[in-house]
């Protein structure tokens, strides 16, 4: 840690700082306050309640870590282009940026570790915030799983068509498919009503 | 701030006419959320968004 600091010290630090060092102490000791324990941190003799799970999930091994960054209120975006900027041009090893409409005045930076977040945003400006820890992804999943167009949808509902060969035409549903993700429309601007399926991400629920 | 649209299919941003990523031209203007993908290969967030590229995108496009 102290290394890749002193490369970094030639850059403008702002006011970040690290406080995820301490709290990291913190948690290897029973803390009361430390909800977060990492399995992988307890000792050995804690009964294991299931049997090692086997790579279930679909998703990779990661080591990414999530940390919540402070910016200057409305300038989340601009923060963000200058660390694509930034990142892209020196290969920083960032591997993601987020400006969630959810996180107003932060933006979240996906990295190894904090080293290489603190690499990436010293010296930007609008940054406002110490990296405090990391968050875990489940909080942030939850924001990027968006529930399909699809769930949305009923039958006798009127929709706009937005995209594809029909997009700008209203249309009333007459089934929908869940699984496959697509609506059968009767385009109401038409003098034909002849079903139609389509791509239940091309609609859009119309204002009532 | 130039206006960025949004390409419906794979959800990249782009100021030209023609999606950088997938090289549609259903470019939308009403989108949100940015997400900068670095590193599709090791992003937990690329992953779980089915990002390959990586590029400038929008969380949601309508
Ligand atoms: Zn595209």
């Amino acid at each position: 840690m102290s290394d890749k600091l002193k490369d970094s010290q030639e850059d403008d630090l702002g006011d970040i700082s690290f406080e995820d060092e301490q709290g990291m102490e913190a948690a290897e000791q029973p803390a009361e306050a430390e909800a977060e324990v990492k399995p992988a941190e307890q000792p050995a003799q804690v009964q294991v309640e299931a049997p090692k799970p086997a790579p279930v999930s679909d998703k990779p091994a990661s080591d990414s870590k999530f940390f919540a960054i402070r910016t200057t209120g409305g300038q989340e975006r601009m923060v963000a282009d200058m660390l694509y900027t930034k990142v892209t041009a020196k290969k920083i090893g960032i591997r993601s940026v987020m400006v969630l409409d959810s996180f107003k005045g932060y933006i979240i930076v996906e990295a190894p570790d904090s080293n290489v977040a603190y690499e990436g945003l010293a010296g930007i400006r609008h940054v406002r915030g110490q990296i405090r820890g990391d968050l875990p992804f489940k909080d942030i999943e939850g924001y990027l799983v968006k529930k399909p167009t699809v769930t949305e949808l009923s039958i006798d509902d009127t929709v706009e068509v937005i995209a594809g060969p029909f997009k700008g035409m209203k249309a009333k549903i007459t089934r929908v498919d869940y699984e496959k993700q697509e609506a059968t429309v009767v385009l109401l601007d038409s003098p034909y009503q002849i079903p139609v399926t389509v791509d239940a991400n091309y609609l859009k629920k119309a204002p009532h | 701030m130039a206006k960025e649209k949004a390409c419906r299919k794979c959800k990249a941003l782009t100021q030209g006419k023609v999606c950088p990523v997938c090289k549609s031209t259903d470019l939308s203007p009403d989108w949100s959320g940015i997400i900068l993908v670095f590193d599709p290969a090791k992003s937990l967030v690329a992953n779980t968004l089915e990002i390959t590229a990586p590029a400038r995108y929008a969380l949601k496009v309508q």
